[in-house]
């Protein structure tokens, strides 16, 4: 495994039950990147994103993380590996509060100073949180639950960082701030494998990127070259 | 009169609410009806019998023996019969084939006791005597002792879940498996856990019963009638509902046994059941939610 | 336009009905009636179970509310037992229908419990109604509809057929399609706008109303009948026997319950260890069988012809270098 690249994908192939749907994916994500998969909808991108956290099994291929084979660890194992995801639907516990929900974010750290700190910094990023951290997750807006998810994720002391469809559904100016935390965490050392149905912004804020056409790869590269390329400008008509 | 059959019917109820607890408790976590419950109930049952009255081991070891080897009983039980069938599932996403292995398995414990053990009854003696008076009410020793162990142990549940990391990860599982799974809970051994925890309540409450209904290899269905009529009640997998229904359905069937027959009360009882669904399908415990939400709402 | 699966299966059974018919030896009629009773049970069950995704776990009930109605509406008020039979039937599947409205609005399993806990009822409710039932000690001397066994027998085929044949008509109309659709994907039923609920009532009422149906048959043919025919171990044997032969297909629970009822016969000397030995089928077949001996026979079938395309293959590759 290359030693710059904190995520390599080799070969995949993915399917339920017997309908396949995504072919000989290869993916390098580069340490302290930002990089973005985008496609149209129905191209596979939350379902690769799905198979590379362990939630759904992968049919071939190799999924290598920090120079270590995850293709068989259970989804738990890869998290404590410092992978982590936060999935389309947010991930959170509707029933617990706001503060209880970053103290599960921290169940796989043992240094309760750490997760101290993270929860911290996670009010600093998003002051709304603080507001509500005595209230039920499931009845905050839709954009406090996306912060919220956000926190939680980082007080799981994440290396990489994946983030399924983050911005929809959500307003403008929330996305503003989602994605401004995201340069601001790469500067952490985190790197964020971003999935995104926005083209124009991944590709703004994205070192590298991977276009998923009908379930394969249909074209990679530096986002900026990418951004002005034919092919991505019916992608954007499509958001 | 009626006082005397609504004390009684709350102090059973009690039993019953913890034998829902357990009920639930694997319904809210690993979304199966556990068919085989009650049959676990009388394994509990037979072996406080033989521990205590063959045996004659004291009457606290019993309870902490049956405690630990029913919770090892339900984690093989999870391991051997559900976590196979767990990844199969429908297209609704649900583990149909998890409760027909629960069904087997109930029919296969309640044959294997009805060849080993016959029909035979087995009597075991109250773990208390005495009783005394509250006004016109007759308490028992036998009664209060039910019900106090029963609190006690609900309440150890409730500060197990809200407090402790495993409970705050069963917990998790049952508001949201993914979200669990991604954020670092072993989602298989929450599984097992439950399946043991569940277990355990219900051989708590077989070895309380002990006296009350005495054993044999049939007397399984009985608390699964329990552990349906109060989760239905509640509401399948609201912990909160099945403890406020376990008195309801004490105090029910207290009454119509009381006041109609011994016979027809269960069939009294599955009938209330049956209307409180039609009123609230989610039972009590989507009506506790919605009065939550509608109180939040005015105090907003 | 049948297939030629179905019609083969078809064929076979038409087979053995001819060779039955001349079936004379009376204990073997008793199964095979039996058996035939059991297995039309079962195609209803799997009506709700297998093909709508519905759980019934009170299922026996409907059969024994169809054999008391039938029993008593002939035998005390007197109808003509043709007419108690039919409103038997109707009884069934109106208890049926009415039991699922509250069904209708239930989350997941919920129904499941509901469905048991009046087959509870019901069954409790006979044994107390004993000035009109007998209670306990069962209802005896009950009209019976023929009077020759022989011609039982052969209704009791007819019937099972003709269940069958209507139940592959039902499935491969438009309203089997609905109820494909709603089992299989209740998301895109519901945006599809079925209305669903009125097709769980129907599939519910038919299922109900055919338990009813063969109930009446079992009353008149045996001529007693007691409460304990609404038990959960009568419901427990069908299930199985839908689970054996292939729940979600037409053939598979008539098969399984013609070939567990049999194997039951035969292995009279193990009845001891009866109910046992179908907890550790209905295990085994959940566990590695879950299509039953339909998901088997097709297996082989798939192996078979995988063989023979291979054969065939390399046969074509010699053709094209000639």
């Amino acid at each position: 495994m290359n030693k710059t690249n904190i995520l390599e994908v080799e070969g995949l192939n993915i399917g339920y039950r017997s309908l396949q749907v995504l072919w000989d994916i290869n993916i390098e994500v580069k340490k302290n990147t930002i990089v973005s998969i985008i496609g149209a909808n129905g191209s596979g991108k939350s379902t690769l994103v799905k198979a590379i956290t362990g939630i759904i099994p992968i049919m071939s291929g190799r999924i290598k993380f920090r120079e270590k084979e995850i293709s068989n660890l259970l989804p738990h194992e890869r998290v404590k590996e410092r992978l982590v995801m936060i999935p389309d639907e947010r991930g959170l516990f509707p029933e617990m509060t706001v503060l209880e929900n970053l103290q599960m974010g921290g169940y796989p750290i043992k240094d309760k100073a750490k997760i101290e700190e993270a929860i911290i910094w996670g009010f600093d990023l998003f002051p709304i949180l603080k507001k509500r951290a005595h209230q039920n997750a499931g009845s905050l807006s839709g954009g406090e639950q996306q912060m919220l998810a956000m926190a939680k994720a980082l007080v799981a002391q994440p290396q990489l960082l994946i983030l399924d469809e983050p911005s929809s559904g959500l307003a403008p100016i929330i996305i503003d701030k989602m994605f401004q935390v995201l340069i601001d965490i790469k500067k952490k050392n985190i790197t964020v494998l971003l999935v995104e149905q926005n083209v124009r912004r991944s590709l703004k804020i994205s070192d590298y990127c991977y276009v998923l056409e009908n379930g394969r790869i249909g074209m990679e590269g530096l986002s900026a070259s990418i951004k002005d390329k034919e092919e991505i400008k019916e992608l954007y008509l499509g958001m | 009169m009626a006082l005397q059959y609504i004390v009684n019917g709350l102090m059973l109820g009690i039993v019953y609410s913890m034998i829902g607890v357990g009920f639930s408790l694997i319904f809210g976590i690993v979304r199966v009806l556990n068919f085989a419950y009650g049959e676990f109930f009388m394994i509990a049952a037979y072996a406080a019998f033989f521990l205590a009255s063959v045996f004659g081991i004291p009457i606290w070891m019993v309870f902490a023996i049956n405690f630990i080897l029913m919770f090892a009983v339900g984690w093989v039980s999870e391991r051997a019969l559900i976590k196979p069938l767990r990844y199969r599932t429908d297209a609704h996403g649900e583990h149909s084939g998890v409760i027909i292995a629960t069904f087997g398995l109930q029919v296969i414990l309640q044959s294997l006791a009805l060849l080993l053990f016959k029909g035979t009854h087995r009597g075991a003696d109250n773990y208390t005597s005495g009783n005394f008076m509250v006004g016109d009410i007759l308490i028992s020793n036998e009664r209060l002792f039910m019900t106090v162990v029963s609190i006690v142990v609900l309440l150890c549940i409730l500060a197990f879940m809200k407090y402790s990391k495993v409970g705050c990860a069963l917990r998790a599982v049952s508001q949201n498996r993914t979200a669990a799974q991604l954020s670092g809970i072993n989602v298989n051994m929450v599984y097992g856990i439950a399946f043991g925890l569940s277990t355990a309540l219900v051989a708590i409450a077989g070895t309380l019963l002990l006296p009350f209904y005495n054993v044999y290899p049939t007397v399984g269905v009985i608390p699964m009638g329990k552990a349906f009529s109060v989760t239905l009640i509640g509401g399948l997998g609201n912990i909160g509902g099945a403890i406020l229904a376990g008195p309801i359905l004490g105090v029910l069937e207290a009454l119509a046994s009381g006041y109609i027959s011994t016979q027809t009360k269960d069939a009294v009882a599955f009938a209330c059941v049956i209307l409180v669904l039609i009123a609230f399908p989610g039972g009590l415990g989507e009506m506790l939610k919605r009065i939550r939400t509608e109180w939040k709402g005015i105090r907003r | 336009m049948i297939n030629k699966k179905t019609l083969a299966n078809l064929i076979v059974i038409v087979v053995l009905i001819g060779v039955a018919t001349f079936i004379n030896q009376p204990y073997l009629r008793h199964v095979i009636i039996t058996a035939c009773i059991f297995s039309t049970l079962s195609m209803f069950y799997n009506l709700t179970y297998g093909f709508v995704g519905i759980y019934n776990f009170g299922f026996a009930a409907f059969f024994g509310i169809g054999a008391y109605s039938s029993a008593i509406l002939s035998t005390d008020v007197g109808i003509p037992v043709v007419f108690s039979m039919i409103m038997a039937t109707l009884i069934s599947a109106l208890f049926g229908f009415v039991l699922m409205i509250p069904c209708l609005r239930m989350h997941g399993y919920t129904p499941g419990i509901v469905t048991l806990a009046f087959g509870e009822i019901i069954r409790i409710l006979i044994i107390a109604s004993a000035d009109l039932t007998n209670g306990e000690m069962g209802y005896w001397g009950i009209v019976p509809l023929f009077e020759s066994d022989q011609v039982y027998l052969i209704f009791a085929m007819i019937m099972m057929i003709a269940v069958m044949m209507g139940i592959l008509m039902l499935m491969r109309s438009n309203i089997g399609l609905a109820f494909h659709i709603i089992k299989d994907d209740q998301l895109a039923a519901q945006s599809v706008g079925s209305n669903i609920k009125a097709y769980k009532l129907l599939a519910m009422s038919l299922s109900c109303g055919g338990a009813g149906l063969v109930g009446a048959f079992y009353a008149h043919y045996l001529m007693t009948i007691t409460p304990a025919i609404c038990g959960m171990t009568y419901t427990i044997q069908i299930l199985c026997m839908a689970l054996f032969g292939g729940v979600g297909t037409i053939v598979g629970p008539a098969i399984g319950g013609f070939s567990l009822t049999v194997l039951t016969e035969a292995l009279r000397f193990l009845n001891d260890y009866r109910l046992l030995i179908y907890g550790i089928l209905i295990v085994v077949i959940i566990m590695f069988f879950p299509k039953g001996l339909m998901g088997v026979a097709q297996k082989i079938k798939e192996l078979l012809e995988s063989k023979l395309k291979m054969e065939g293959g390399s046969e074509v590759n010699v053709n094209v270098e000639d």
